[in-house]
Formats: structure tokens, sequence, C-alpha cells
């Protein structure tokens, strides 16, 4: 039941510590609350005037406000610890994520990962907010409850301690077969959720098929049957915590019944009798309140052992360098612009093609294309090359590798502060230059703002061919690229634009280095050398002639 | 406001039997468990007095067995009734949204939902699930039993049921509404700041790799905690008022105990006859206590909710979906004629298509190209029956397209960019239009799209379920399952749009070819981006600006058209 992931976090020992400290003060509180409370009761019945309790009732506020702001000061101590807990962890999550060594987002995909980053870390706060003084007062306020019962009134303290192991019993009994149960219908449970959502997301498919109105029924009937399963689940789930309720329920009763008897025998008196009555309930409250979350709780452990896995992930095993980002890759040899050493690439995840022994060498000013049917290894040489991958085996080394990806992510962002990303301080003056390259003059002077302009995700839309071009100039303004590496940059796009594109690609290309993945074969004629791959190999080399031929 | 209200209370309402219930029953817990300690006082207290017998303690000994086995059984079955019935109400707010859905996807001038936004209208009905379960019906069961408790002290003093009315009145409905009142505000702007950190992250996640070559990933890092941390300060903070507002009744309420002592033990001590009543009344009231205290942190989440119920009210406001629609008429031929058809959206001054007259014969094999905004989707949706030209007419097969009139899928097959799989059984998913198809008939279309091998390997033939969770199928085979599912539909028409810019060449090639085979007879109109296997086509049109730019046959416009031989010579390397 108790989570080890908890003590991998900074300075749990030392909040556990505390807890138990208010835990054992709290249950004094409520020790006292409850001796003053039977007490004034008794006295009350026994003739007293209500003027010679005061104190008396003075006391049991004092304990009952004690008791309230124990767990005040308690909660908002755990509230701090956890939001900065969270924001640790969250840090500690995208700095792995960010770091060129791994590639996280690609095996876990963007979608989950930002998912784990958001409402996992949120999941987390909650878990250590709540979870950890819940579990301690388990302990540290039971225990001394029932020690107290014990030296009240010995019989009732027998009936709280032997209640406690059936409850135990009961739970684990209903608990494991609620899961028994919840994992036999897991299957469908799981199809009647998506259910929905997988028919919102194919509605333009059964719209084009005519199947609107059965659809729709569909809807209703697999909401139906989901609700039937979630009842009938309930049914066993929810069991556990009415036997809870019922032996809670039915210690008090007990106590109560047993008292009764022995005080009508004159053998227990009436102070000591309401005392062990007033306090059955108590023994029973952290356990119920425990149990309560506990379910809600399981989110929490699951996104804390999620984050905690990637946090601590470090760079392949292979890459020991320690230097950052995409500068790890070792200086070229003498006068080749990129070059592959014997470089194979095994995938731990199944994102990309593994390459096998890829050995070349590009001079300065050279272009060579990479073509290959898909799933040859194309893509993941270009992103060996671009240091994206990091070789299982033999080396890469370059001198001032930049990439222009099959998809160029447009941030939303000002246009500005998308060209500029590889280099924030590049001149006013040099960016009218490049644009002017690129062939986007044109589209910033009809934008709003110019370059102020919001782009990307939710503001003004790029097409495909801007967002290459866009792409190319951020590549354009960093003076330090000597060697380009391009992915497929135009297959995706419409004849025409790429026809448009390649005229404006191609000056760019003069005087750098060029690898070229592509399997346009046009971008043939414009190249010096073609590396044809299969399977991950190199089958061979062909230097490309004047009419654009390969020989 | 109100009408959120009312719109909610609707929901109550027309399910007027399991909610009562639900109510009955909570109330019955909340009351048992003060009843419980209120005859276990009394008993207690009776049973201390001398020469009470057996007997005359057989009525609160009952009492006290009743109340603790009757509040975990109440409880229990509150649990199921509530539930049920908030499941119910999912049933019709899935359909209403289903509705809402597929009446903005038959029609391309209405904003499309976005995949991420149909999730979040998705979790919006579990929020609203909540919001039931968790502040709507606590908050009524505890202003039951504040009446109940008032009822109960009313019976013994007026006075001091006054008293307490107001006690109660101030825990249950005024510091909460009060804590709604004071952190609404703040509660909407870490909502909208959890909002926009996802977004940004989710923008930075996705632009990773762009980030790791810039080598700045750090300080994209640090501009995404600082946000992240401003939000979890103040959400923080807004928890901490909640928390003192909490301690603020709980401290009222316990002082309200110390005036339940002192009333108790003013009217009821000296008397035998009513002595018993100090230990019920004063022990019975602490269960109380515990009921109300959660109230003032659990009613401000209803802000969190209520984001989510205007989303649906929205919805459910513009009302569902425009009918059922005939079929299109069967006709004889598969020709398509659009007759001066001028269309612009309604945001759009600029047409979209203008006067276009275009004639498709029986038969041919048309490819439409053109850049991005040049109309080829607009014209596709006018003769899909999609949308209404503001002048001229379309026909097919001699039928004229009347705007969302019609079910045209028995008519026109329609194979979008991004094919959807459905994560239900390849019968399902073929069987789309025509649930009443035959296996052999099934089979025979797989084989004649080129999935009979695909199928030969599933392991449960057609009952295989495929898509997100089941057996992959690769870009290129969902594209043929959408194919055979047009054909399941015996489509005579087969439009399709952009069909595999996302497939590598050689799967491309497959493709068309198969497309070619299977719509030998039929009107095959094909949107595409390059000129691969142009010369397969009888006819291809080129739209700029919405209008007609070039027309003709691919020979007939390699040999008159230097454009056409540009490209062609592009396309193929020349």
């Amino acid at each position: 039941m108790f989570d080890r992931n908890l003590m991998k976090i900074d300075g749990m020992r030392g909040i556990f510590a505390v807890l138990l400290v208010f835990a054992l003060l709290q249950a004094a509180a409520i020790i006292g609350q409850s001796w003053t409370l039977a007490s004034v009761i008794a006295n009350l019945w026994g003739g007293f005037g209500i003027e010679s309790q005061l104190t008396l009732i003075a006391g049991f506020f004092g304990c009952f406000a004690a008791n309230r702001l124990i767990t005040y000061v308690q909660e908002t101590m755990l509230d701090k610890f956890s939001v900065s807990r969270a924001e640790q962890l969250r840090e500690a999550l995208l700095t792995a994520t960010f770091d060129a060594k791994t590639n996280v987002a690609g095996a876990m995909g963007s979608a989950s990962l930002t998912t784990t980053a958001t409402q996992g870390i949120d999941d987390v706060q909650e878990y250590l907010r709540i979870i950890p003084p819940k579990g301690v007062a388990m302990a540290a306020i039971a225990i001394p409850v029932l020690v107290a019962e014990f030296l009240a009134d010995w019989p009732s303290g027998i009936i709280l301690a032997v209640m406690f192991p059936v409850i135990m019993f009961f739970m684990i009994i209903l608990g494991i077969k609620a899961r028994d149960r919840a994992r036999s219908q897991y299957e469908s449970y799981n199809r009647l959720s998506n259910h929905f959502l997988d028919t919102l997301r194919g509605v333009d498919a059964i719209v084009a098929s005519g199947a609107v109105e059965r659809t729709g029924e569909e809807v209703f009937d697999s909401s139906e049957d989901l609700r039937t399963a979630t009842v009938r689940t309930l049914t066993t789930a929810t069991l556990s915590s009415v036997v809870l309720d019922l032996c809670a329920v039915f210690g008090v009763a007990a106590v109560a019944i047993l008292l009764a008897f022995r005080l009508m025998d004159g053998t227990v008196a009436l102070q000591t009798g309401l005392f062990a009555l007033i306090l059955a309930p108590e023994f029973f409250a952290p356990i119920r309140s425990f149990s309560g979350d506990f379910h809600a709780s399981q989110d929490g452990k699951n996104a804390l052992a999620a984050a905690l896995e990637i946090a601590q992930l470090r760079p392949n095993p292979g890459a020991d360098e320690p230097s950052a980002a995409v500068e790890g890759q070792q200086p070229a040899q003498e006068d080749s612009a990129l070059s592959f050493e014997n470089v194979s690439y095994e995938h731990a995840d199944s994102t990309s093609p593994a390459v096998e022994s890829i050995t070349f060498a590009i001079e300065p000013g050279e272009h060579v294309a990479l073509v290959g049917k898909s799933g040859s290894g194309k893509s993941t040489i270009a992103s060996l090359a671009a240091g994206l991958l990091q070789p299982s085996n033999g080396a890469v080394s370059s001198r001032g590798v930049r990439f222009i990806p099959q998809h160029p992510h447009i941030f939303a962002d000002t246009l500005e502060n998308n060209l500029l990303l590889y280099s924030p301080e590049a001149e006013a003056e040099r960016v009218s230059d490049v644009l002017s390259a690129v062939g986007l003059d044109d589209l910033v002077k009809e934008l709003p703002d110019g370059l102020q302009t919001m782009v990307g995700e939710g503001n003004h839309g790029l097409s495909g061919g801007q967002a290459h071009r866009v792409a190319l100039a951020r590549v354009l303004l960093d003076d330090s690229a000597q060697v380009l590496v391009f992915d497929e940059p135009t297959a995706h796009l419409d004849i025409e634009t790429e026809l448009e594109l390649k005229q404006c690609v191609l000056p760019l290309l003069e005087g750098r280095a060029v690898l070229f993945a592509t399997h346009r074969l046009h971008w043939i004629g414009s190249m010096d050398r073609v590396i044809e791959l299969k399977d991950g190999k190199i089958e061979r080399i062909r230097t490309v002639t004047e009419g654009g031929d390969a020989r | 406001m109100n009408s959120r209200n009312s719109w909610l209370r609707g929901f109550l309402s027309s399910y007027r039997k399991p909610v009562v219930t639900a109510l009955a029953l909570g109330l019955i817990a909340a009351a048992f468990s003060a009843m419980l300690m209120f005859t276990s006082g009394y008993l207690i207290s009776a049973t201390a007095l001398e020469g009470v017998t057996l007997f005359s303690v057989m009525l609160p000994v009952a009492f006290v067995q009743v109340f603790g086995i009757g509040k975990p059984l109440a409880r229990y079955f509150e649990r199921l009734v509530s539930h049920s019935w908030v499941l119910r109400v999912t049933s019709d707010l899935r359909k209403m949204l289903y509705n809402h859905v597929a009446s903005t996807a038959a029609d391309p001038t209405q904003a499309r939902a976005s995949g991420e936004y149909l999730s979040i209208l998705s979790d919006d009905i579990a929020h609203l699930q909540n919001l039931y379960l968790r502040v709507v019906f606590p908050s009524v069961v505890a202003l039951l039993l504040a009446c109940l408790a008032t009822i109960a002290f009313g019976l013994f003093s007026p006075a001091f049921a006054c008293v307490m009315l107001v006690v109660f009145a101030g825990t249950v409905v005024g510091l909460p509404m009060a804590t709604l009142a004071a952190t609404r505000v703040r509660m909407l702007k870490v909502k909208s700041m959890r909002a926009e950190s996802f977004e940004k992250l989710s923008d930075d996640i996705a632009g990773v790799n762009d980030w790791k070559l810039s080598g700045r990933s750090l300080e994209a890092i640090a501009r995404g905690a600082a946000a992240d941390s401003a939000r979890r300060d103040l959400d923080r903070r807004i928890r901490f008022f909640d928390r003192t507002i909490e301690l603020a009744s709980l401290l009222i309420l316990g002082l309200a105990a110390c005036a339940v002592i002192a009333w108790s033990g003013s009217s009821f001590a000296g008397d035998p006859s009513t002595v018993n009543w100090i230990a019920a009344f004063v022990l019975g009231f602490f269960p109380i206590i515990e009921s109300f205290a959660a109230l003032p942190s659990m009613v401000p989440s209803s802000t969190d909710h209520m984001q989510s119920i205007d989303r649906l009210r929205s919805i459910s406001d513009e009302g569902g979906l425009d009918g059922n629609r005939d079929a299109f008429p069967d006709t004889s031929d598969a020709s398509i004629v659009v007759e001066g058809v001028t269309y612009a959206y309604p945001a759009s001054r600029k047409a979209a298509l203008h006067d276009l007259d275009c004639t498709i014969e029986s038969g041919q094999k048309v490819a439409i190209l053109g850049k991005s905004g040049s109309g080829k989707t607009t014209l596709v949706s006018l003769v899909r029956g999609m949308l209404e030209p503001q002048s001229g007419t379309i026909e097919v097969g001699g039928e004229k397209m009347v705007a969302r009139a019609y079910d045209v899928s028995g008519t026109i097959g329609y194979l979008s960019q991004e094919p959807y799989i459905f994560n239900k059984s390849l019968r399902d998913n073929l069987a789309l239009a025509r649930p009443d198809a035959t296996d052999d008939e099934l089979l025979d279309i797989l084989e004649k799209v080129g999935l009979r091998d695909r199928y030969d390997a599933l392991p449960n033939g057609l009952d295989t379920v495929i898509g997100e969770t089941g057996t992959g199928f690769s870009g290129g085979e969902a594209h043929r399952i959408a194919l055979a599912r047009t054909l399941t539909a015996r489509s005579k028409v087969i439009i399709v749009d952009e069909p595999f810019a996302a497939l590598d060449p050689e799967t491309e090639a497959e493709l068309l070819e198969t497309l070619f085979d299977v719509c030998d007879g039929r009107t095959l109109i094909v949107v595409t981006h390059h000129l691969a296997l142009v010369d397969r086509f009888d006819r291809v049109i080129f739209l700029e600006d919405g209008a007609i730019e070039l027309d003709g046959s691919p020979a007939e416009l390699e040999r008159s058209n230097d454009h056409f031989r540009e490209l062609l010579a592009f396309d193929r390397n020349l």
C-alpha cells in the first residue's frame, strides 16, 4: 500500500516527521475534546447548574478549535510543499524532454507527453498534498485513540480493536473482488467509453456514408450500455465502503449497547460511558477518510511514477560526452563538412527505421541527395546528421549543421520570433535581406502587423509552402550554418508551390554543403552525388553528370 | 446565470423520480448518522438512571440498531441511484453533442470542431457529472438536513430553533456563497492560465526538435516554468482562502455546539423526565457539523464546471440535427453538370468560385489541380450537396442537387484526405453506409481494393477490431478501407480529395491503380496536388482563383500548353 516513490521526493522524510508530531497533537486534542464533553454532559445530567460547567465547556471548545487549527496549519504547510515539488518535477521532466540526447517526445508521443507534464503533474501535486497526512493519521491518531478507549473502558476498547481486523479483512476481500470484476470488464468498458470520442472524430465518414441517424441511436445505446456496466461495477466497488461504514457504525452501536447494559448494572459511571461512546467514532474516522480518497489518489500515484521515470532519463549510455544540445557532435575531420563513420542506429522505440554501417563524407560546398523507398532510413540518417538522434555505433562529425524538417513547426508566437529561432540577435537589415531571398517579403507586407503578426496554432495560419520558407529563413539567418540537411522538404506540397519553392531554394544552396533526403527525383539534377539506400544500408553512391543523369 | 440555472434545473426535473429518490436516500443517510448518536446518547443517559429496566430501554436500543444499519445502506443505494441517473443524463448529452457535431460536419460553412475541441466537449460532460455528484447533491442534502435539525430543535424550543436557523443559514448557504463570490474571478483566471500553459506547452513539445536544434531549450523551459509557477501560486492562494473559510465555518459550528450544550443544560437539567435529552442533543449535533463543514470548499469548485455547462448549453440551444434525409433519387447515369455556379463563403467577400461551368460525363476520370485557395474543395463540396450555390445549378445524373436535402451516399462516394478508421470491427467499418451488406459482398469488395491478403492475416476475419487500439493499418491500407466503404455504398460517383499526400510515391501509385480499376464504369474525380499517373485520366482541370484555368485531356494539354508542359517535365524530372 505504501508508495516507495514518495520517498524519492526531496524533503519527504522531514514532512513525515512533522506530520507525525501534528497527528499526535491532534490525537491529544481529540481525546481532550471527548473527555470534556463527556464530563459536561454527565455533570449537567447529575444536576449541576450550567454556570458551574463554563470552564469545562471552554476546555471543550479549546480542544475542538485546537484540533481544527492543527489540520489547518498542516494542510497549508503541505499545500506549499506539494506546489514547490510539483514545480521541481515539471522542470526535471521538461529538461529531460528538451535534452538533445533523449527522444522522449518521439517515444511517448507528443500528446501523451503533454498530458503527463500538465494533468499528470497536477495529479502528483494533489497526491502529495492529500495522501501523506491521511496515511500518517491512520496510525498516529487511531492508535492513541484506541489506547484512551482501553484505559477508560476496556470492553469498549476490545470491541474497537476487534473491529479493525474485521474491516481490513472485508476491505481486502472486496477490494480484490472489485478489482477482478473491473479487470474482466475492462476491455468492454474501455471500448464503450472510447466509442463516443471515436464516433465524434469520424463524423465526416458517417455523414458521407449517410449513417448519421443510425449512428446517433448507437451513441445513445452504447452510452446506456456503459451506464449499466458502470452501475454494475459500482455495486461491487462501493460495497467495500459500505462494509467499512457498517463496521464503524456497528462498532459504535455495539459500544453503546454494551455500555447501556453495564450502566444499568451500575458497573460503569455515566461520564466514562459517554467518553467511550464519543471517542469510538474518532477511531474509525482516519481510515474512512483515507479510503474515501484512496481510489482518486491512484491517478496521482501513477502520474508520479510516470513523471519520475521521464525525469530520471539519462542520455544514451553510448554518448558520454557531457556537452549540451546539438553541438555534442565531434568537429568534422579535415576537409569534409559532414561525415558518417560506420554509423549504426537501432531504435529502442519503433519511431524510426534502423540504419547500419553508414559511411560517407560530404565536402564543403558539395550537394548530396539521399534517396530510397520509404522505410529505407532516409529520415533516420537526416536526423542523425542533424544531431536529433545519437548513433548507437560509429561517429557523426560535422561543422555547423542546420536542419530543414519535413514539417517545420511554426510556434504560436510572432513571425519575427519564429524567424529568429536560431539567431535571436540578428539585425533587422539582415532579416529583411533573408526574407526577400526566401520570397517571404510579400507575405510580410500583407500581414496586418508585419513581422509582429502572431502566427502558428490559433493565429494567422501559414500555408505549407510558407512554413517551409520560414524554416529556410531561420537557417539562413544563422551564419554558423555551413551544412544544410533537408528531410523531404517539398513532398507534400502541391506541384505549383513545389516548383516555386524549388526555384527559391536552389540559389540558396550555393556555397553550402547539402544533404538532401527526398523521394522527388527532380531534385537530383541539382545535386553532385546521390546516395541510394535500401533497408537501412547504402546500396551505392553515384555521381551526377552534367545533364542530370546519374552515372 | 439564471438561464444557466434553469438549464440545470431542467436536467433535474426531467427525471423527477430518480432525483427525488437519490436526494431522499442522501438525506436519510445524513439524518441517520445524527440520529444514531442522538439515540445512543439518550440510551446511555437513560440506563444510568436508577431503577431502569431492560424493557424501558428496548425502544432506544432498537433505534440504535435501525439507524446503525440503515445509514450505510441508504448511502450505498444513494450512490447507485445517483450515478445511474447522472449517467442517464450523460447518454442524453452525448446524443445531443453528437447531433450537433454531425450537423456541423455536414455544413462546411460552420466552424469545424477540431479533434481537441471534441475531447474538451466530451470532458465537459464528465464535468457535469461531477457537478451533480459532488456539489449539487451534497449541497441540497445539507440544506434539507439543516431544515430537519431546525424542526427538531423547534419541537422543544422555537426560540433556540431560530438561533440555530441563523447558524445553519450562515454555514450552509452564506459562507459557501460568499466564498463562491470571492473566488469566482480568480478561479476563472486560474482556469484560463491552465489552458494557456497547456497550449504553450503543447506548442513547445510539438516543436521540440526545433528547440533542440536552436540550442535555446532552457529558455523555453524557463519561460513556461514562470507561467506555471504563477498559476500554481494563485491556485494555492484560492485554496488557502477556502481553507480559512472552512476553519471559520467549523469554529462557528463549534461555538454552536457549545450553545447546544448550554441550551440543553438549562432546559432539560434537573427533571428526570427530560434529563436524557441533554446527551441526545449534544451528541446528535456532531455528525451535523461534519456534513456542513466541507461545503465552503466544495461549492466554489462549481465555478470550474460553469464554463463546461455554458459550452454544452450553447450547443443544446442551437438545436439538433436537421432531420432524416431521403436518399438522393436513383439516377440512370453518373454525369455531373455544373452550370454558372457562383459561391462565396459567408464570412468572405471574395467568391470562392465564380460563374463556373463544367460538365463531366458519366464514367469520365477527372483530375482537378490548383493551388490551395483556388476553389477545388469548394467545388467538391458543392457537387456533394453540402453547400448551396448563390447562383447557378448542379445536376448529378440529371437530378438537381439541393444542398443538404439528401443522403447522397448511395450516389456519391467521398474519400477524404485523412480516412478515419473507427475503433470497431472491420465489418462495421466497411458496412457503414449499408449495414445489410452480406459477408460475401464485403469479401468481394476487399478483394477488389487489394486488401484480401491483409484480411486473410486478421485473427477474427470481419469481426477483428481495427483502428486505434486494434490491429494497426498503415496509411495506404486506411485509404483502401475508405475506398471499400464507398464501394459498399454502391456509389456511382467517387470523389477523392487530395488523396494520398502523406503517402510515399510507390504506395500512392499502387493506390491510384486500384482506384482506376474499381472505378471502371464509375465517374471518378480526383483532387490532387501533383501529376503522378496523369496520363491515366481522361481529363485534367486546373483551377485558379475560382475559375477554370486549363481544361483538357492530358495529351491535348501537353501539346498545347506551355505551363502544363513545364509542370509535367518538373514532375517527371526531365
